[in-house]
């Protein structure tokens, strides 16, 4: 599954709500008359209309945006541009974001490119000296740019900014981080969730579960009713990211601690593979659901849930109505433990003066308000837009954000995500095991060997 | 070009009115020279040039961002692809030996059915034109259209669940489960693709003498036998071009696969050597030097068939 291993959002098919135009004519209206009422000083950014409402005071932390910390847009017109991978739905309110920035800050111009293949492109405009200044980076690939020299550490910024792993959590955090230094900003964070259809789930009796026991009554009840579905996709982001999670909530890890060896065929390992398949044995799961059909089971009413990540939530909430609903994915066991992606914003390697100011002023301005940005299927990754009255009043997305707390990111080291996703890897062994029997030690320990193999020729390449 | 020899520059008016026109040509020794050249420098840029560039990278540690300045590494790419014990070797070997057996199932597929339709094709009916319209139509569509097309078909409880099951009998998971995934990979070529091999075949049989069909006909022979004995073997030299373009084709497999089935079931079942290569080199982890190896290799094999592929069929004529 790798056109998506990057990029689950992009080709996710999320389709424009009425709901973010509303957000952004809203946002309009009110920047104009902030900016009527206020006395256009334009050396600070005007309070903008989604703009956490607590960020205004000085918060404990010093975060808060632009206007709390000493970050302004450079005195020279820069022109900057700024590459992402979001195709779908998602780039219309990154476009919107853009359009709203760049009339606010005169000085800075940001071009928004929405690239389908977007590490391709990337790489190709590296080899062609054309890097973007400002690009979106997943969490788990900026390493590799970080330990190339493509993208610069952004240690200066968030100093200045104030910046520190409170203002965000401590696993999105140290997923930026490539050898001690900070490279990138989070902008989001998205994580595998539980979708549900409220009114089936009534209508067997079921409630939304949060452990074990309830996870499995309500399937059982759903498939006892006819909803026969199950929850989850033969996809690696969906029966694969359900892996993950349970992997970390059995206490899970990649790899040891210097990244020599893969220990995912841990016990772990083996605990995550053997509750998927015991779904199936009890019959509450089928065997072989094809890619993308637990959504479209969810959307026809065959199924009580799906899960993947949370960047389907527009497609769904259109479609089922009222009768959606999400959660985090239930604890099977011990340790809390999530999947999850994010997307951050990284700065080219030679990027300096005027427009690494205009960047970086760039940078701290879209992460600070992300709220529109979440509405279409993400989780803010700073704290306080996360905790803004903004955020609360979106429809369904706060519900997931306690999950914060429990999302894990595989190693900051180049290529780790690999370990699931590559050729050979995790992912490859449990769709064996779940379709043709393979037994879990075994698979994980043919996948552990491999990508031992391919750690220790990374640690000589980039010496992590 | 008439003439590549360097002329002596002659001013005699007898020379000039004895070739006139070689003459005229050929004034300068590198006038020739100048008139392929156009065609010299495409060819080099276009062809000559990215051939012996993908050989060189293909010895290289190149990555996605070190290019050509990657460290020299001779053969050891090449030897991670013949190698057992590499981690490369058995994904390598497997997504080539998936797009041979689509080769192997997928020719013979393709080209009986365009023979068969070319027959029918080739037969006095009315609003003939027209069918011949309708089969060569998917031709002309794009891969991601044909592929999405299919896709929906055979998806989940799609439409050929649905008709399938109206039937009675029980439907696979066509998209996640084997050899399902690969017949839906199948039939989607056969529906996109049949159409140019039987327009060839088609201009083909037309192109037969119309009494070689009298004579026999007057001899009593049906139209099986006419078919057998009279269309397939003066078609030969159309079937050695039909059957060479539908190798290569077949053996190019991408697109199809990538959307229809993403390369799965998971384990990379119908992933072609071509969708594996583009990964490694394109996806993940990035290893250009690799692929090009990989292309190398799969070029060579492609080259070896192609000429038994000819062999076979001068033989057959001789």
């Amino acid at each position: 599954m790798h056109p998506s291993l990057f990029d689950p959002p992009a080709g996710s098919g999320i389709r424009g709500t009425g709901r973010i135009r509303l957000l952004a004519l809203l946002a309009l209206f009110a920047l104009v008359f902030t900016a009527c009422s206020g006395g256009g000083d334009e050396s600070r950014a005007p309070a903008a209309p989604d703009e956490p409402a607590d960020s205004q005071a000085p918060s404990a932390s010093g975060s808060g945006g632009a206007e709390a910390a000493g970050i302004e847009p450079p005195s020279a017109d820069v022109a900057l541009e700024f590459w992402t991978p979001f195709t779908g739905a998602d780039g219309d309110t990154m476009e919107e974001l853009v359009a709203q920035f760049n009339s606010e800050t005169p000085s800075v111009q940001v071009t928004l490119q929405r690239l389908p293949d977007y590490y391709t492109a990337v790489n190709n405009a590296v080899q062609a000296g054309e890097t973007p200044e400002v690009m979106i980076m997943h969490i788990d690939a900026l390493a590799r740019y970080a330990a190339e020299e493509v993208v610069q550490p952004v240690g200066e910024l968030t100093a200045q900014l104030n910046l520190s792993e409170e203002d965000f959590t401590p696993a999105v955090w140290a997923g930026t981080m490539w050898q001690d230094q900070q490279y990138s900003i989070p902008l989001d964070v998205h994580p595998q969730v539980l979708y549900y259809n409220r009114d089936l789930l009534e209508e067997v009796g079921a409630e939304v579960p949060t452990d074990r026991q309830g996870f499995e009554d309500a399937l059982q009840k759903c498939t006892d009713a006819g909803y026969d579905q199950g929850v989850w996709s033969n996809h690696a982001f969906s029966a694969g990211l359900t892996w993950v999670t349970l992997f970390y909530q059995a206490g899970g890890e990649w790899t040891n601690e210097d990244y020599s060896e893969a220990t995912f065929n841990s016990d772990a390992g083996v605990q995550a593979s053997e509750y998927l398949l015991s779904l199936i044995e009890m019959g509450v799961q089928p065997q072989t659901v094809d890619p993308d059909a637990e959504l479209t089971n969810l959307e026809s009413g065959s199924a009580c849930f799906a899960t993947t990540g949370i960047w389907q939530t527009t497609r769904l909430q259109e479609s089922l109505g009222e009768a959606f609903g999400e959660a985090p994915f239930p604890q099977i066991f011990d340790e809390p433990g999530n999947w999850a992606g994010s997307h951050t914003l990284a700065m080219r390697a030679d990027l300096e003066g005027d427009e690494l100011q205009g960047g970086s002023y760039f940078i701290d301005w879209l992460t600070s308000h992300s709220t529109a940005w979440a509405a279409g299927g993400q989780l803010p990754a700073r704290s306080d837009v996360r905790e803004s009255e903004q955020f609360a009043s979106l429809k369904d997305i706060p519900d997931v954000a306690p999950v914060m707390d429990a999302v894990r990111f595989a190693p900051p080291i180049p290529g780790s995500g690999d370990m699931f996703f590559g050729p050979g890897g995790v992912w490859e062994k449990v769709g064996e095991m779940i379709a043709s029997g393979l037994d879990p030690q075994e698979g994980l320990d043919a996948a552990a060997e491999q990508y031992t193999e391919i750690l220790q020729t990374g640690k000589e390449t980039y010496g992590y | 070009m008439t003439t590549a020899l360097p002329t002596t520059p002659t001013t005699g008016v007898g020379a000039r009115s004895k070739t006139d026109v070689r003459r005229r040509i050929g004034e300068k020794w590198f006038i020739p020279y100048l008139f392929v050249l156009p065609h010299l420098l495409v060819f080099a840029l276009m062809i000559g040039w990215p051939f012996f560039y993908g050989i060189w990278i293909s010895m290289l540690n190149a990555d996605a961002f070190s290019g050509a300045d990657a460290p020299f590494i001779g053969l050891d790419n090449y030897a991670q692809l013949f190698n057992s014990n590499s981690t490369q070797f058995g994904r390598f070997w497997q997504t080539l030996w998936n797009t041979v057996i689509f080769v192997i199932i997928s020719v013979p597929t393709l080209i009986a059915i365009a023979l068969g339709l070319a027959a029918l094709l080739n037969e006095r009916f009315r609003a003939r034109n027209v069918f011949r319209g309708i089969y060569f139509a998917p031709w002309t569509l794009g891969v991601s259209v044909i592929g999405l097309l299919w896709f929906w078909i055979f998806f989940n409880n799609g439409l050929a669940t649905t008709v399938v099951e109206s039937l009675g009998i029980d439907a696979p998971i066509w998209l996640s489960s084997q050899p399902w995934a690969w017949i839906t990979i199948l039939i989607a070529t056969i529906w996109w693709t049949i159409g140019f091999n039987t327009i060839i075949l088609l201009a083909g049989m037309q192109s037969i003498a119309a009494d070689l069909y009298e004579a026999a006909t007057v001899d009593g022979a049906n139209k099986w036998q006419q078919f057998r004995h009279i269309t397939v073997p003066s078609l030969r030299p159309i079937l050695l071009l039909v059957v060479t373009l539908q190798v290569i084709a077949s053996f190019n497999l991408v697109g199809q696969p990538q959307i229809i089935t993403n390369g799965g079931p998971p384990t990379a079942q119908t992933t072609p050597v071509l969708l594996h290569l583009y990964n490694v080199g394109f996806r993940s982890p990035f290893d250009v030097g690799l692929a090009a190896a990989m292309a190398v290799v799969v070029a060579v094999v492609m080259v070896v068939v192609s000429v038994i592929n000819f062999r076979f069929f001068s033989s057959e004529r001789a």
